[in-house]
């Protein structure tokens, strides 16, 4: 994404001058699991996410003005790989994580 | 604006989905949360039901596509702790459900801890102090007799077949005489309905004298006490009248060994800006004071700890910084053969390396506060916990769940714990629900409410969030590193001996 392209698709621009954006292709990187790795790392960093083309546009500007920004991407781009491979233990297991807890409880209410 | 990164790295699927391997697998998953440790190669993955294990990331990823064949070193260690199954699904989840139950069992029974604050009354001068404590002279802040007997029935309305009766202040024992009335009243009908009681008073040691003395013995109390480390920081940060706040202390704590025992009375640290800079002196502080344990634990953002703020507040990281200095130094002197351990990695490490809960129920999901956990205040409210009885003395009612005339079962249906219940299930909290650490910790509904005023909050500014992080982090790194000797002293910390309810207040 270059320099002058931090506007959404409706052409409002986004509220702060960021340090990087990176484009991410929607079919691989779904919507939820880019907000749960934004979310991860708000500590850190401010994001905007916005939609071009099919793509999802992730802003990052670092609340530390010193910060690294090499370390903020490498950073993100682990944040997003770890939270895909959640969502492929997720898809595999959550049917069992659910009989489980159900299990679990309804046995809690025996004696 | 600087450039941007491009395209992500790789058009391919990163992971193949599920179906692809349908019928092709040679084992099926079962539910785990995994993390990266700060500084290690491998990934640390944590069941569902809290078994753990080390995994460097290239098993990581053949494991989840998969692809982890039975020869691989690893395979029969996930197989054992059940992060994988080659067998029916059905056997599989009945294990797992049971050891889920183990630990989850806190739940059985409703609130197990009720902590009486017989008295408002203290006459020190803490800075940090949480509560809203007030003049030693004024008797209008001492529970009266009526709301001691409401509150003894409501505990006695509560199911939970092994009680904890705390009794805190203010200095509760400038208020002794409730005390012993509502032991009185506890003691025989918890016989007579063969419930098991346990009693402990928070207190300076100050105002202890024979009558207290032979009365706790006769209760078998446990007693708690603080103190801060060396004498010059002790009495810098609890100033009381006439001085020696330290001296005055520990010799309460001579008295009471000499009397009840050695092991029946325990101390907790206040970390203060002032003490940061020093956690081998406060930990030596409590080894020459014949300590075995010591609870290091940070300033709470509640009461006169607010006022003073600008002046004693700090950066958790900067806790979590002193903390791992302090118990370096632990494991040092244990190395040594001084038997000293830290009261709170004690908990942690439980519930790491044990299927049990602890009896601690700040940190549990569903939230302890309430569910495990009942405050009866000295004018006869009742709150979830030590901190939601804080925000009302600060005034803010939020989780007061009642008055003590008030059937358990009203207050237990209160607004205050739908509140808790909504915001107390770490499974269903925005970071908490994808965390590794999370079946050793919890959500704390009020302590988030009372820093970022919403008890559901943003774990980017949670303290809670960061120092359980900082602290679990630092004990896997630990039991990461597999050093033998360390590894036998972490693991001889990690008993059941906590069980029975407490606040570590």
């Amino acid at each position: 994404v270059g320099e002058d392209e931090h506007c959404s698709e409706s052409g409002q621009s986004t509220p702060l001058d960021w340090d990087f954006s990176i484009r991410l292709s929607a079919e691989l990187y779904p919507h939820d699991r880019v907000l749960r790795a934004c979310y991860s790392m708000a500590e850190r960093a401010s994001f905007w996410l916005d939609k071009q083309e099919g793509n999802i546009v992730v802003h990052c500007r670092a609340k530390d003005r010193g910060a690294s920004r090499s370390a903020l991407q490498n950073e993100l781009l682990d944040a997003l790989i770890d939270h895909s491979l959640r969502q492929a233990i997720e898809a595999q297991t959550t049917g069992i994580r659910e009989v489980l807890v159900r299990t679990a409880l309804a046995e809690a209410r025996s004696p | 604006m600087q450039l941007a990164d491009t395209q992500a790295p790789e058009r391919r699927p990163i992971f193949e989905e599920a179906s692809k391997f349908e019928g092709a697998r040679p084992y099926r998953l079962l539910p785990f949360r995994f993390t990266r440790l700060p500084g290690s190669e491998r990934l640390l993955l944590v069941s569902e039901v809290g078994e753990h294990i080390f995994l460097p990331r290239p098993e990581l990823e053949a494991l989840v596509a998969g692809r982890l064949g039975p020869e691989h070193p690893a395979f029969l260690d996930l197989e054992a702790k059940q992060f994988l199954t080659k067998t029916d699904d059905s056997a599989a989840v009945r294990l797992l459900a049971a050891k889920y139950r183990t630990r989850k069992s806190f739940l059985r029974g409703g609130p197990s801890l009720h902590i009486f604050v017989v008295t408002l009354r203290c006459d020190h001068s803490c800075a940090y102090c949480q509560v809203s404590r007030q003049i030693s002279t004024k008797h209008e802040f001492d529970m009266s007799d009526a709301v001691a007997r409401a509150a003894v029935d409501r505990l006695f309305e509560a199911p939970a077949p092994v009680l904890t009766v705390e009794f805190q202040g203010g200095e509760p024992l400038l208020n002794f005489e409730r005390i012993k009335s509502i032991t009185d009243d506890v003691s025989e009908p918890a016989a007579a309905t063969r419930r098991s009681v346990r009693f402990t008073i928070v207190s300076t040691l100050h105002h202890l004298d024979e009558e207290m003395l032979r009365f706790f013995k006769h209760h078998n109390f446990h007693i708690s006490t603080s103190l801060d480390g060396p004498a010059w920081l002790h009495d810098r940060n609890r100033p009381a009248p006439g001085g020696a706040a330290a001296a005055r202390t520990l010799e309460g704590v001579r008295r009471v060994r000499d009397a009840l025992g050695h092991e029946a009375v325990a101390a907790l640290t206040t970390i203060t800006r002032e003490s940061l800079a020093h956690p081998e002196a406060i930990v030596d502080a409590y080894v020459e004071s014949g300590f075995s344990s010591i609870f290091l634990r940070p300033m709470s953002p509640y009461g006169f700890a607010v006022r003073s703020a600008r002046r004693t507040a700090y950066r958790m990281n900067d806790f979590v910084e002193f903390y791992r200095r302090a118990l370096d130094h632990i494991l040092r002197l244990a190395r040594t053969g001084v038997a000293i351990q830290e009261a709170y990695a004690s908990i942690l490490l439980t519930h790491i390396l044990t299927p049990f809960p602890t009896g601690y129920v700040d940190l549990r999901s569903p939230a302890g506060a309430g569910l495990g956990a009942l405050v009866y205040n000295y004018e006869g409210g009742v709150y979830a916990s030590d901190e939601a009885r804080m925000l009302a003395e600060m005034g803010d009612d939020t989780f007061r769940l009642g008055d003590v005339r008030q059937r358990y079962a009203e207050l237990m249906s209160s607004p205050a714990m739908a509140v808790l219940m909504n915001a107390g299930v770490a499974e269903s909290l925005p970071g908490c629900a994808d965390c590794a650490f999370l079946p050793f910790c919890g959500g704390d509904p009020i302590h988030t409410y009372g820093q970022q005023g919403d008890p559901v909050g943003h774990r980017a500014k949670s303290d809670h969030c960061r120092r359980h992080t900082g602290l679990f982090q630092l004990l896997f790194d630990y039991l990461a590193d597999g050093d033998p000797e360390t590894l036998r002293i972490l693991t001889s910390w990690a008993t059941p001996w906590s069980q029975a309810p407490m606040s570590l207040q």
